[in-house]
């Protein structure tokens, strides 16, 4: 495994076929201990051609909010809890392990490797636990993927965006605090849609959804599987716009 | 004397078919309320469409006509109404960017032109209209000069016979004397071009300041030609600020305004939202612009085919009657405010047929001219079919010949795929994944190694746990992490404590280091020598007395393995 460890270190750059003594009048190279590990790899190891050619994709932390315990269960703030149990069902990826107070399974979807968590911290309190496990697994900004709810779009209608504000969200909040203030992750938005007539926001955050409800939303969670899927394997590209307008209009039609 | 004002119904008196309808746009005229009562608020005269309901009706042969004779002439053609006058650069008419493409059938009213006559039959022998109370206000505070500004040139200029408003205090205005300017093209008058620390330079203080020229519903109109260049006399930027119906379609407006420019020199400058910077021209010389005649009156728009059919475009009257009640539960795509700006409206309304054939607008607040017009520029914009206005919504159609921007129908990646994907890879990496299957229980899925190798250590560092988690509840699962944080906590922040001699309570110490000693892994991975020392520390600690502590104390510690002395070694080998 260790050889192996050392070749996906060093899989940017494809195996050369032999060090040639030209290579020592280069001038020295920026990053030394690269080099000398793949000179290494390639006289001590025998070339596996799978392992040689097979780039390691940059992993992907997807992360749905939510409050831990089962007195929330199934609330409207929870819907990120329940996209994260989805993709795991539908992926195979089990939830086993404990790790910065969240629990986290390490899976992948297709050849891109993905870490689905879920924050046992209170919704205020996520980033600590999300800000930590991104940068132990050395997972970088732009592939930390953040699903949560939303007021302001109606219920059952998500919205893949690059980046983003808070919009007033103390789970998104924290998380922004805790990866020094930056707003520029992706994030799938899941709309519950507004409180209706004068109800308290936190009120109508903690309460279950009703039965109409319940199945918009477990249609939309569907339609966001496939939409997660696009995003890890292909980024943000046309069928993305596509699908955010799709949902836009979703529940005008006859 | 009073005169008894009729009942407070305000209804225009029937005029006759030759008398056309005039309102002038002067502002020496005052209102006169015609009713009594001053409470009820009266709609504003510019929608009062008088014209609207007159009975005079001269229908318009297909191919257009030219009413008039000789060199003035009302040309009603396939573009709506233009005015022709001897000696004018362009056709004038009365709103460049409002003029519906479709052709006029007939139209309102007697086909005079809404300019000043050429010249009067007899010479003015009059005065000047007495100033109102407003004006008189208005000049309380001014000095009087003895000879008005421009008093002298405008006398040489007035010719025999030349209409000349005369007004009090202020020069004379002309009307009907045009000029096409002093014949420069417009590159000359613009000169190089504006460098973008300019462009911000020039629109700086216009961003915030309210001098503009508002334009509204009736678009790019005539006598704006006139207004804008009393802006520009001022200040080399004219502010347009648009609002309402015009706003669907700015490119047309800019466009609009670009073509016109040719003839007066003028380019755009900033453009953002409904708000059009207009920039004047480094050569531009106000007293050699050109001219052009005020428009003294608004014509009545003429008579257009109607925007909703009973079955339009093919469809049998019974198709469109079903799909106009589909319509009545659909819910609108979007509410339009009054005077807003509809600057994505159209491309809404086109992403929103592609999800479904039907979309609804709610236009509740706007006044029904203003929502019909709407729905004429969306029929033209996007090509779509009206289907009704009722409820104060417009409920469009996209037709049958509708082809969609998407050339594929919607992607789905289905999990067959994905799974054929990982059972490939799953084969080629037969040794990795059978050495993570006493692991995983039942996963087929693929580790990254380099994933795989981080979790591991995370577990083997006491930073994760590995639960079985399938049968846990929230609450106990809750119950575990917070159980496992403590533990975890403790073992990344504990170092193996230095117990010195000291004789009271020495049970509650060793327990204390007898717990620690059982996580005994020092905080900082990286440095295994530190991982040696701890464990051997622990192993120490369990057994051993106090008193051979002491000497134990040096070497439990080794001096410059703290993290920070790495750091410090770092930073000094670096410098």
């Amino acid at each position: 495994m260790w050889t192996s460890l050392l070749s996906t270190s060093s899989s940017t750059f494809l195996p050369s076929p032999s060090p040639s003594p030209s290579t020592h009048s280069f001038p020295p190279p920026p990053q030394p201990r690269r080099r000398l590990f793949r000179r290494v790899a390639v006289v001590a190891s025998i070339p596996d051609p799978a392992e040689g050619r097979k780039a390691e994709y940059t992993p992907w932390l997807i992360a749905g909010l939510g409050n831990p315990g089962s007195k929330y269960h199934g609330t409207r703030h929870n819907v990120g809890f329940e996209m994260i149990d989805r993709i795991s069902g539908e992926e195979g990826i089990v939830m086993n392990t404990i790790q910065s107070k969240a629990l986290i399974g390490i899976g992948s979807i297709g050849e891109v490797p993905i870490m689905l968590v879920k924050p046992q911290s209170y919704m205020n309190y996520s980033g600590e636990s999300v800000g930590p496990l991104a940068a132990y697994y050395q997972v970088p900004l732009r592939h930390i993927l953040l699903i949560y709810d939303e007021m302001s779009l109606p219920n059952g209608v998500m919205r893949l965006q690059p980046k983003g504000g808070h919009g007033h969200h103390n789970g998104v909040k924290s998380v922004m605090e805790h990866l020094d203030g930056s707003r520029n992750f992706p994030r799938l938005c899941i709309g519950i849609g507004n409180p209706p007539g004068t109800m308290d926001m936190r009120a109508f955050l903690l309460q279950k959804f009703s039965s109409e409800e319940r199945e918009q939303i477990n249609s939309a969670l569907d339609q966001g599987l496939e939409a997660v899927r696009t995003l890890v394997l292909k980024g943000f590209n046309a069928s993305i716009d596509r699908f955010n307008l799709v949902q836009k209009y979703k529940h005008h039609k006859v | 004397m009073p005169a008894i004002l009729p009942l407070p119904t305000k209804k225009p008196k029937p005029k006759s078919k030759t008398k056309p309808t005039t309102t002038t746009t002067t502002t020496t005229t005052t209102k006169n309320p015609g009713n009594g009562n001053p409470n009820i608020s009266k709609p504003s005269p510019a929608l009062r469409a008088a014209h609207s309901r007159t009975h005079y009706h001269k229908p318009v042969p297909p191919g257009g006509a030219v009413l008039g004779e000789g060199e003035r002439a009302v040309v009603v053609g396939a573009s709506g109404v233009s005015y022709r006058l001897p000696g004018a650069p362009f056709e004038f008419r009365f709103s460049y960017s409002e003029t519906p493409r479709a052709a006029p059938l007939a139209i309102r009213e007697p086909a005079f032109l809404p300019f000043a006559p050429p010249s009067m039959p007899r010479p003015w022998t009059g005065k000047a209209p007495l100033l109102s109370k407003k004006e008189k206000e208005r000049r309380r505070g001014k000095i009087r000069l003895f000879e008005p500004l421009g008093g002298a040139s405008a006398e040489a200029e007035a010719e025999e016979g030349a209409v000349v408003l005369e007004t009090r205090g202020r020069r004379p205005l002309e009307l009907g004397n045009y000029a096409a300017g002093d014949g420069r093209s417009r590159e000359e008058v613009l000169g190089p071009p504006l460098t973008r620390a300019e462009v911000r330079a020039l629109v700086r203080p216009h961003l915030s300041h309210n001098r503009q020229v508002n334009l509204g519903r009736d678009g790019l109109t005539h006598n704006m030609l006139e207004l804008v260049h009393c802006h520009w006399r001022r200040q080399e930027v004219c502010k347009v600020r648009c609002r309402g119906v015009p706003t669907v379609d700015m490119n047309n407006i800019c466009r609009r305004l670009e073509q016109w420019q040719e003839k007066t020199g003028g380019k755009i400058i900033h453009r953002i939202g409904g708000i059009v910077y207009l920039f004047r021209g480094r050569n531009y010389d106000p007293r050699k612009r050109p001219r052009y005649p005020i428009m003294l009156w608004k014509p009545a728009a003429p008579v257009y085919p109607k925007l909703i059919q009973e079955a339009p475009e093919g469809l049998t009257k019974a198709e469109a009657d079903e799909m106009r009640d589909k319509g009545q539960s659909l819910l609108p795509i979007c509410k339009l405010a009054k005077n807003g700006i509809y600057i994505s409206l159209v491309k809404d309304v086109r992403d929103a047929f592609e999800g479904s054939e039907l979309v609804k607008i709610n236009c509740e607040g706007m006044h029904a001219s203003d929502y019909k017009k709407l729905g004429a520029k969306l029929k033209e914009l996007v090509p779509c079919v009206l289907l009704s206005f009722d409820n104060e919504q417009i409920l469009m159609w996209r037709g049958k010949d509708w082809k969609s921007k998407y050339s594929t129908p919607m992607p789905s990646l289905s999990k067959l795929q994905l799974s054929e994907g990982v059972l490939q890879s799953d084969v080629n990496s037969s040794g990795e994944s059978t050495g993570h299957s006493d692991e995983t229980t039942v996963s087929k899925v693929l580790w990254s190694p380099k994933m795989f190798s981080l979790w591991k250590r995370a577990i083997d560092t006491q930073k994760a746990l590995m639960i079985d988690g399938n049968e846990l509840s929230p609450d106990s699962l809750l119950k575990r992490v917070e159980e496992f944080e403590g533990l975890s906590q403790a073992a990344e922040h504990s170092y193996p404590a230095l117990i010195l001699t000291g004789g009271e309570e020495p049970n509650a110490m060793t327990a204390e280091s007898n717990d620690k000693a059982k996580m005994g892994i020092s905080r900082d991975p990286k440095d295994h020598d530190e991982e040696i020392d701890g464990t051997d520390n622990g192993a120490d600690y369990e057994g051993s007395d106090f008193d051979s502590l002491e000497t134990d104390v040096e070497s439990s510690v080794p001096f410059g393995s703290l993290p920070i002395d790495s750091i410090a070694e770092r930073l000094s080998r670096d410098c």
